[in-house]
């Protein structure tokens, strides 16, 4: 009998344990793979980072010059920002907060925020190194001659603490202005960048002067400067640094309903990686800006999406902004991606469906309210979300 | 290898070891039970020497974890045989649970570890009158201050159901049903008639005032079983015998706690909001299935646990802005405190029910049912203010060795 009573006990037991991981591994969603690159065969990485400026750059424009755009974005700052960004602190110091135009706060560790902001970073960084690769393309020999301070010679309290500010807002250890002095075709050119140190690595920031805003900016102009030596590059030739950026697999379901519920549940769980493969993606284009840029557009629907459902009380909205810097932590808390827990999915009502279009409309309740959202769905070997809309 | 004292094994040092634990104890259940109500605690406020006591359910402190650690080094220090293999169990089980506390920060699994670790060789009649005494002289005190007005009776919702000092009505009716079966435990039938009078008096008070369904069930079904019980005994002493539970009974009631915990997760899993069945069962669980489906789908399983954040209504009735509470002990356990905890749960409950049929204690077996019922509705059995009876696992229940029937 009592070994009876533990041999059941123990059977029961896998049994339950059971449960879970046969509902976790082959119930939810079919584990998809949401990401075509990078996969673990991927992680080619063969450093971690580079502990000073000058390898940094000299890596970057060794990069730049090859036209290599996968290498040069790994020397970008998009992961980092993505991770630490401080929107409670940006508020707290300019008093604004700007919606989606800006990328979603990092504050409350959210895997959700981290992916858009990863995903609409690396389109913008994308964006400037087209612009870099351009202009180095044109020039037949490129040749890095020095880096320099880029420190303004005029640089006063304000300089400093702005300075200051901004590794506050990034939570970055420390942030600098350089010089790079590039020779194109015996033409003197200065580059400015900014770079920024997260642990012991540094990454660019800006390509332009730190007074000026925006990644997408590029501040490279002639300059009269006179160095002797040159800084020899091909050195950099085999270091690859750590993927910071990712390829999203194009998914899609064969029956909508199936997309929707699924579409939802990924908003809900977090995982904004497999909601975005659900999107309608035109990848004619290889080119890698290209497919960023696609990337950063559904990034920003999602992210819009999640601002839509979290600010939708609009009372609430309005005394948080009437007092923002005070109000800082409680927009950070209002826009926590984790409240999505909280949402109740009433039902999904079908609006229209014929063979390649459907347009459904999802009910769902939050804060005590109730609110639905449109989307559009395309059928082209499967269903995709081709839109939404509140 | 230094040899250990003789002084050290002695009775004497097993008497001390066994006073500290109890003290222990003591003031473990103490500050768990203080925590559940709205008294003010002058001593509890910030900056007080003991305000960590008062928070021990959010975050334990260091140093009460580390005297239960040093209180169980001692007690198997003063153990006379096993004593290496129960250290090694005891690191074992230490570490694993240490480890998912720090995934997931539900300490108050770790303080009901070490207190099922430190429990062994210590009665469990004597812990039992200790709580039972402890958190009936508590609730006693917490309901008077109550209804003279020291503190605010505080009325949820628009039934007016009461709380009576405690944090939220279903939180008092809980602690009136497991004081009910404390009580039964240590006082078992000394008065039976007055007993069953007394838990169907405690079931109407809690489902009058406080519209507890769930407790004021199990306090019905408590009253059923001591009838029962008494009259199984009863007729097996007037015959000259031995009660001897059915084995079909102690084999069922000994896994009660897995079969509850299967059923409960299955039938969460299977809930949808298409069907008609489903949504009637959801209503009558108030809103549990549709709540936990929504859990498991979003949050998912995890091997050692996740903190989630939820928000409950305290009682009101009505859902006001966000609400989102797993109510259900089960998916607590494997939601929140991870499938490793789960299995370690569920095993504790197997010797549990094993150790009670050795001992034939069988009202332990009935109570390890009874909690089992409790559990599929609310999220009582990990916590000590409430549930005591998993230091079963470990204490001395006065086994009969040697027996197979």
């Amino acid at each position: 009998m009592k070994k009876r009573i533990l041999v059941l006990g123990v059977i029961l037991t896998c049994i339950f344990v059971c449960i879970p991981l046969f509902y976790e591994k082959i119930v939810w969603y079919h584990n998809i793979q949401s990401v075509e690159f990078p996969q673990k065969h991927q992680m080619e990485e063969t450093l971690e980072g580079y502990e000073d400026e000058e390898s940094l750059i000299s890596y970057m424009i060794y990069n730049l010059k090859n036209k290599n755009m996968d290498y040069s974005l790994r020397g970008c700052a998009i992961g980092e920002i993505a991770e630490y960004f401080s929107l409670r602190k940006y508020v707290e110091y300019t008093g604004a907060f700007e919606g989606t135009n800006m990328i979603p706060p990092a504050d409350t560790d959210s895997e959700a925020y981290y992916t858009i902001s990863t995903a609409r970073l690396s389109a913008s960084y994308a964006d400037v190194l087209t612009q870099l690769i351009d202009i180095l393309s044109y020039a037949g020999t490129v040749e890095l001659i020095a880096i320099q301070d880029g420190t303004p010679e005029d640089a006063g309290g304000k300089y400093y603490q702005k300075k200051e500010t901004m590794c506050d807002i990034l939570g970055a250890r420390r942030l600098e202005e350089k010089s790079i002095y590039l020779q194109l075709d015996g033409n003197m050119m200065r580059l400015d960048c900014v770079l920024v140190k997260y642990r012991s690595f540094w990454k660019v920031l800006y390509f332009h002067k730190l007074s000026q805003d925006g990644i997408e900016v590029v501040d490279l102009e002639n300059t009269d400067e006179c160095f002797e030596n040159s800084i020899l590059v091909d050195v950099y030739e085999n270091d690859i640094l750590p993927c910071n950026y990712f390829i999203l697999r194009d998914n899609s379901e064969q029956d909508p309903e199936e997309l929707i519920h699924h579409f939802f549940l990924c908003l809900q769980r977090e995982d904004v990686l497999t909601a975005m493969s659900y999107y309608e993606k035109d990848y004619s284009d290889v080119k890698l800006s290209k497919i960023l840029e696609k990337q950063q557009q559904m990034a920003l629907a999602i992210q819009q999406l999640y601002y839509d459902i979290f600010l939708s009380n609009s009372e609430e909205l309005e005394w948080i902004l009437s007092a923002l810097e005070s109000n800082s932590g409680e927009l950070v808390n209002k826009l926590s991606s984790t409240n999505m827990l909280y949402i109740n999915l009433l039902y999904i009502v079908e609006i229209k469906t014929n063979q390649d279009q459907a347009e459904y409309k999802i009910v769902y309740a939050y804060d005590g309210r109730r609110f639905d959202m449109v989307l559009h769905l395309i059928n082209q070997d499967g269903w995709r979300i081709s839109s939404v809309g509140m | 290898m230094a040899r250990i004292p003789d002084k050290l094994k002695d009775e004497r040092w097993v008497a001390i070891t066994e006073k500290m634990y109890l003290s222990a104890f003591f003031v473990c259940v103490v500050f768990a039970f203080l925590k559940r109500t709205i008294l003010p605690i002058p001593w509890a406020e910030k900056g007080s020497t003991v305000e960590y006591f008062f928070e021990y359910t959010t975050s334990m402190p260091q140093y009460m974890e580390y005297i239960l650690c040093l209180i169980i080094l001692l007690r198997i220090y003063s153990l006379r045989q096993y004593r290496c293999q129960y250290f090694l169990c005891s690191v074992i089980i230490y570490e694993i649970v240490k480890y998912a506390v720090e995934i997931n920060g539900y300490d108050h699994i770790l303080l009901l570890a070490l207190l099922i670790i430190g429990a062994k060789e210590i009665s469990f009649d004597k812990i039992m009158k200790l709580y039972t005494w402890t958190t009936g002289i508590l609730l006693v005190i917490t309901m008077s201050c109550a209804l003279l007005g020291v503190v605010e009776n505080v009325e949820f919702g628009v039934k007016e159901r009461m709380a009576f000092g405690i944090g939220a009505p279903t939180d008092f009716a809980a602690h009136v049903f497991f004081l009910m079966v404390c009580m039964w435990f240590v006082w078992g039938y000394r008065h039976v008639v007055f007993c069953v009078v007394l838990t169907l008096s405690a079931a109407g008070f809690v489902y009058y005032f406080s519209k507890a369904k769930c407790s004021a069930i199990c306090l019905i079904m408590l009253s059923g079983i001591i009838v029962w019980n008494y009259y199984s005994e009863r007729f097996c002493r007037n015959n000259s015998k031995e009660y001897i539970m059915n084995p079909i009974g102690v084999v069922f009631l000994s896994v009660s706690v897995h079969l509850a915990a299967i059923g409960t997760h299955v039938l969460t899993m299977l809930y949808d909001m298409d069907s008609d069945i489903m949504n009637k069962l959801n209503t009558i669980m108030t809103n549990r299935l549709e709540l936990g489906h929504r859990g498991i789908e979003i949050c998912g399983f995890q091997f050692w646990g996740q903190r989630i954040h939820m928000i409950g209504n305290w009682g009101y009735g009505n859902v006001k802005g966000n609400y989102f509470y797993l109510d259900s002990s089960y998916l607590q356990m494997s939601l929140m405190y991870g499938l490793i905890i789960s299995v370690m749960f569920l095993f504790a409950t197997t010797i549990l029910g094993y150790r009670a049929y050795q001992s034939r204690q069988w009202k332990l077996l009935w109570i390890l049912s009874l909690m089992a019922v409790h559990g599929i509705m609310e999220q009582r059995l990990f916590y000590l203010a409430y549930c005591p009876f998993l230091l079963a696992v470990s204490a001395c229940l006065g086994e009969v060795p040697g027996e197979e029937k």
